[in-house]
């Protein structure tokens, strides 16, 4: 697993963005161990309306198709992440085959993602 | 393009992302493309869709034509404490090429090497510098 996106920058250039998220790049078939550790620190799963995995269960048992929206070329699954309480929110993005290559296929030399 | 691992943060593209403040495009305009772009034009980014002659053969820039893997010289690496004395891993046996089609426009270009493997990992097409690099993590994790 990697982070990238917003946090990585923020640690290279000591910053810090209203409004960045925690970008985690999985390989998918290694989804399994992040998902329920991130459940296990409060960390509720929220589907996209009607677009991919509508539950934790599919998401965990069920190969899905890929539903990589336009910002994530080459993704598996782009799963979104809230804790009660706070607006800090998790994106883990799965990856076919190697998560770096999603990082190094982004739009640009500084990653773009979508807020 | 900046990422962390368990024991390391790399960025790929150090000195133009945090000193120039520009930003290689790859892709061609769409709206989602555009709309992001606009983000990080807002932190203080600057947008770029080519490089020169001169900078694509400057072996110091990192938009440079060649060989890169991920930890190289070109990278800004730095360790993270503490150790998580997790088993080792082979972050740095990624390779890939920077290249540049007939209109100028810049590409990643690598190989995928899954077969056989806990893990995928990318492979610049020249092969043989592969085996070298994760000598070279299996070094740095015993130190």
């Amino acid at each position: 697993m990697i982070v990238s996106g917003s946090t990585a920058l923020e640690f290279f250039d000591r910053t810090k963005y209203a409004d960045a998220d925690l970008d985690l790049y999985v390989d998918h078939h290694y989804r399994q161990p992040i998902i329920l550790w991130l459940k296990s620190i409060g960390y509720t799963f929220m589907p996209h309306p009607s677009i991919g995995p509508q539950s934790l269960d599919t998401v965990l048992n069920e190969i899905p198709r890929p539903t990589s929206p336009a910002m994530y070329p080459g993704a598996m699954l782009v799963l979104d992440f809230l804790r009660p309480n706070s607006r800090s929110r998790i994106q883990l993005i799965t990856s076919s085959a190697s998560p770096l290559e999603l990082v190094l296929s982004f739009h640009s030399s500084e990653r773009l993602c979508q807020s | 393009m900046n990422l962390i691992t368990h024991n390391k943060a790399y960025s790929v593209f150090p000195r133009e992302t945090f000193e120039e403040r520009r930003s290689l495009v790859y892709v061609r305009d769409t709206d989602s493309a555009v709309q992001a772009r606009t983000k990080y034009e807002r932190r203080g980014w600057r947008f770029i869709t080519e490089i020169d002659a001169d900078e694509m053969q400057d072996s110091t820039s990192a938009f440079a034509d060649g060989s890169r893997h991920l930890g190289d010289s070109k990278c800004w690496t730095i360790g993270l404490q503490p150790d998580l004395e997790f088993s080792p891993k082979f972050w740095e046996a990624n390779s890939w090429s920077m290249h540049y089609n007939v209109d100028s426009h810049p590409m990643h270009i690598w190989s995928l090497i899954q077969r056989g493997l806990y893990f995928t990992y990318l492979s610049d097409t020249s092969l043989w510098l592969w085996p070298a690099h994760v000598k070279y993590e299996e070094t740095d994790d015993e130190q």
